[in-house]
């Protein structure tokens, strides 16, 4: 083997080595206390009682006409990834409150009467603390920040202070409902809706696919779901009636 | 086509800043140091001497929270008392738990540099998370600053930038060497 050849080896060599290292692994986080992973049973769907307002607003930037709107594109993003599945409710009969097994989403100045501190948006789990299983969880986002919806890079209102994007708090919020952590708060480099720290990332992605396949097993379609036209997400796949095979 | 191999050797220096999971994967507004004393009403190393979840009565039904009380073994600013206790919401009280997602967690015991606000809310420490230090012990004695997550912090600039010190392959800073920075920080608050 000549020189030349030799070292163009090395560096290709070299070359899928640095690749392979700076590949986002799977990073994702599943939130736990005393061991036991919080989860839903995926025997009903979560329903959400929605009442971040149904009135119309101006000016909210993505097209959206109402805070509702936006709250339920972020949760039914979160739909068919899983065996666990959001349903909105817009009865508007349930009274905002803790430990009444309705998931309220709404906007406050204040956690119950706790200050919200650092948080823009908080996400409170009341669960079986011997099974795990989650048996509600509401969300609340902090009213006096500024919020908007829109995609991609943060922006900042008039003022200076930080424009909130409520559509991806929003999808990162109900990722927690769903049982999921914070990949970076491990020490994790990877691209995440679920990321601690608010970024440009507005969607959700594959760790966080990864990290709802890993609590909840893959999302499973029964053959009568199938229509033509169906496309399958990565993280999906289909599997044969007796179980032998998968595509 | 031949393919140099100086070539090769370029994109092998290049391939971290083309890769695009690297490039979105640090882009986030961190806390920095500096707003983490700022915004301190206390700061301390102690150490989680009670755990105590407890229930309270709130507007809109029962919360459960849990009072830390630590130990303080070095006080830096706003505290001249052997104790402190601060309340985080969450925890369990007969067989029914409360949790907030990636709340700060105590066992008796654990030593934490704290940065804590006095004022009650759901979360007393700073910046959530970066406020809140693990202290560990390594091989030859000398006590090191992890984020709260076990994650090391290498130097003041890393916290709110948790997985950077160990991109760069760094040991964690001593807790020795931690005191001084702080302390700049807080003559810069009183000016």
């Amino acid at each position: 083997m000549s020189p030349r050849t030799k070292a163009a080896l090395l560096a290709l060599t070299a070359t899928i080595a640095v690749a392979a290292a700076t590949v986002p692994l799977s990073a994702f986080r599943v939130v736990t206390s005393g061991g036991l992973q919080l989860r839903w049973p995926t025997s009903r769907a979560i329903v959400l009682e929605m009442q971040l307002g149904s009135a119309p607003v101006e000016e909210i930037f993505d097209g959206s006409t109402t805070w509702h709107s936006v709250g339920t594109a972020a949760a039914t993003a979160w739909n068919a990834l899983a065996d666990v599945n959001f349903t909105i409710s817009t009865s508007g009969t349930h009274e905002t409150g803790r430990g009444n097994n309705v998931n309220n989403v709404f906007f406050a100045s204040t956690y119950y009467g706790q200050p919200f501190g650092d948080a823009v948006g908080i996400t409170l789990y009341d669960y079986d603390a011997d099974t795990g299983i989650i048996l509600e969880s509401d969300i609340v986002f902090d009213n006096a920040r500024s919020w908007k919806s829109y995609r991609g890079p943060l922006r900042t209102a008039s003022d200076g202070a930080r424009l909130y994007d409520l559509r991806r708090a929003a999808t990162h919020e109900f990722g927690h409902v769903l049982g999921l952590g914070h990949p970076d708060d491990g020490g994790q480099s990877v691209t995440a809706i679920m990321n601690s720290r608010i970024n440009e990332v507005d969607t959700i992605q594959q760790d966080d696919i990864d990290g709802l396949t890993a609590v909840y097993g893959p999302h499973t379609v029964t053959p009568d779901r199938l229509v033509a036209g169906s496309t399958m997400r990565a993280g999906q796949w289909l599997t044969s009636l007796n179980g032998r095979y998968r595509l | 086509m031949r393919f140099p191999a100086r070539a090769l050797a370029l994109l092998v220096l290049l391939a971290p800043a083309l890769h695009p999971g690297a490039v979105h994967a640090t882009s986030y507004a961190p806390v920095s140091f500096q707003e983490l004393v700022l915004k301190a009403d206390a700061i301390f190393v102690g150490d989680a001497l009670d755990v105590r979840p407890f229930t309270v009565a709130s507007e809109r039904g029962t919360l459960i929270k849990t009072r830390v009380t630590f130990l303080v073994r070095d006080a830096l600013f706003g505290t001249a008392s052997s104790m402190e206790s601060f309340e985080f919401l969450g925890g369990e009280v007969d067989g029914k738990g409360m949790r907030v997602a990636e709340m700060p967690v105590f066992a008796r015991g654990d030593r934490r540099v704290v940065f804590a606000r006095r004022e009650a809310g759901i979360n007393p420490i700073v910046g959530f998370t970066q406020g809140l230090m693990r202290v560990s012990r390594d091989a030859a004695g000398i006590d090191e600053v992890l984020t709260s997550e076990g994650q090391p912090i290498a130097r003041t600039q890393d916290i709110g930038r948790p997985g950077a010190a160990r991109l760069r392959r760094e040991r964690p800073m001593p807790l020795s060497t931690l005191r001084a920075p702080i302390v700049d920080a807080l003559r810069e608050r009183r000016r």
